[in-house]
């Protein structure tokens, strides 16, 4: 910093005059930064805002892989999601309320005596299809109301 | 702040009308104010913060959560899915290639040479059988073969199948030989399901404490291995009577690696002319065990005991399970059915019952 400072410095062999007054490339400079600055405060308010608000999302995986994540918010119509897969069927009932599994053809039924699946950290999982029903708030999930254990032993 | 004071000092040495980017100093100070800039706000969103990552995985026939905090995160899970997977293919039963088929292919006159790991926990399995009189058994698989639970059909099979099965659940027909090598006999068939799961969460807990982390949790089919650096743990365990809730928490101290494994019939039964079916077998009669204790919690630093001894006390009923945990120094929460949990008096404070439940120490 300081070298550079001084290569400036004697490049120009003048101090500044006291009657100094902002040129239009110092505008320039000033204007960018505030710029810059906006737009980073900005985002990172509402990349909270999004995050820390009550939304809450529907993942479901098969396998590991995403199949569907969505905002509960969006099904004011209630929708039924189909799996068909060499392992088996599922239907998945998704309202912004709740979800829960309808029908899976798998033989223990486990996933659908699961019930309604309503708030963050609930989850339904059937090991037969490999298929696991969540719901996932928009923050970290240690923030979730239901998140009082860090973890559950089953 | 810091970002301001630089941006101004810059703007004082410019005392020409020279356009802005004509100069050195400008540009290296329009730069580094925004370098500044954005690693002070970074700082403040606390994106530079601590990384958690986590993975889910199917493994051992059930879902794997593998989740890590800390700077090495990423390549900590990477390299502990990895081993997962390994292990896996290397003590399943499913697996046709695994050694422990292999080893269920074996005879006298032919037996196998197992890896360091699988002959390490068979020889485990093989002790904590024989300290639990059979109780918690390495052979049961048969069995439950038989009753439908490996299959997803379960049913009640009939009885002289069964008489003729449980013959052949006996830990005494594995042996084991020196140099690694061991064999079953006859109609014998190993299956580590009951105790793999905690020894694979013991050995990716020790590889993961080699990372820079600060906080590790693994669940592997809901058995529990924890690590924090610096906070407690709270960690929940389900309620046998309703699997959306919970009987109790464990408070898991700061810097101590724990693990907490359940047994319970409350999961895998099926239910046949009114009477209950689970999934833990009685390996004395062949029948799945009926005593009055819903679930079986085990709590410990060594997962590979837990597991075994969850499952065996279990098998015992209460009575018997409080007598051999304090023998053998077994921490445990025994779920009763009336409502009470039974509590080893040394996870006193630690253990907190959750509305419905009412704790009595034992021990």
């Amino acid at each position: 910093m300081r070298k550079k400072d001084g290569q400036s410095n004697t490049s120009v062999k003048k101090l500044p005059p006291r009657n100094f007054r902002f040129s239009s490339g110092d505008v320039f400079i000033i204007g960018a930064i505030v710029l810059v600055c906006a737009i980073l405060i900005g985002g990172i308010f509402f990349h909270r805002r999004a995050h820390q608000g009550d939304a809450r999302y529907v993942r479901i995986t098969q396998d590991g892989k995403v199949l569907l994540e969505m905002d509960l918010a969006e099904f004011s119509d209630p929708m039924e999601y189909r799996i068909d897969s060499e392992r088996g069927h599922m239907i998945i009932f998704i309202s912004s309320e709740k979800v829960y599994i309808k029908e899976s053809s798998c033989t223990d039924k486990i996933c659908v005596d699961q019930g309604d699946l309503t708030a963050p950290g609930d989850g339904a999982i059937c090991l037969p299809n490999r298929v696991v029903v969540q719901i996932v708030s928009g923050g970290s999930e240690k923030d979730d109301p239901s998140g009082k254990v860090d973890v559950i032993a089953r | 702040m810091r970002s301001v004071i630089c941006s101004r000092k810059h703007i004082a040495n410019a005392n020409s009308r020279r356009p802005a980017f004509s100069r050195p100093g400008r540009g290296v100070a329009l730069f580094l104010s925004l370098v500044l800039l954005v690693s002070w706000t970074l700082t403040l969103s606390g994106c530079s913060g601590k990384k958690k990552k986590s993975v889910t995985l199917f493994a051992c026939d059930t879902y794997v959560t593998l989740s890590c905090e800390g700077k090495d995160a990423n390549r900590a899970i990477n390299e502990a899915s990895d081993l997962l997977m390994k292990m896996d293919a290397k003590l399943s039963r499913g697996n046709k290639d695994s050694e422990i088929s292999k080893l269920n292919a074996s005879s006298e006159k032919e037996p196998v040479t197992l890896s360091e790991d699988t002959y390490y926990l068979l020889s485990t399995a093989m002790k904590y059988s024989e300290k639990t009189a059979g109780r918690f058994d390495p052979t049961v698989a048969p069995l439950m073969d038989l009753w439908g639970f490996s299959t997803g059909y379960p049913h009640v099979p009939d009885s002289a199948q069964i008489q003729e099965t449980v013959k052949n659940v006996d830990y005494r027909k594995v042996h084991l030989l020196s140099n690694r090598t061991a064999y079953v006999e006859p109609g014998v068939s190993v299956d580590l399901g009951g105790i793999g799961k905690g020894f694979i969460g013991d050995i990716l807990m020790q590889k993961l404490r080699a990372f820079s982390l600060s906080e590790i949790i693994l669940d592997l089919g809901g058995n529990i291995c924890a690590w924090s650096s610096s906070s407690d743990l709270s960690i929940g365990v389900v309620s046998p009577l309703d699997t959306t809730k919970m009987c109790c928490t464990f408070t898991l101290s700061s810097s101590t690696v724990g693990t907490v494994i359940t047994s319970g019939a409350y999961e895998r039964f099926f239910e046949q002319d009114g009477v209950r079916y689970g999934h833990i077998m009685d390996t004395r009669n062949g029948f799945p065990s009926n005593t009055d204790m819903l679930s079986v919690t085990v709590i410990g630093a060594d997962g590979t005991r837990g597991d075994a001894y969850s499952t065996a006390l279990y098998a015992l009923g209460s009575g018997e399970a409080k007598t051999l945990a304090m023998r053998d120094n077994i921490d445990c929460i025994l779920c009763a059915e009336n409502g009470t949990l039974w509590v080893s008096s040394s996870l006193k404070g630690k253990v907190h019952a959750q509305e419905g439940w009412t704790i009595e120490y034992f021990g």
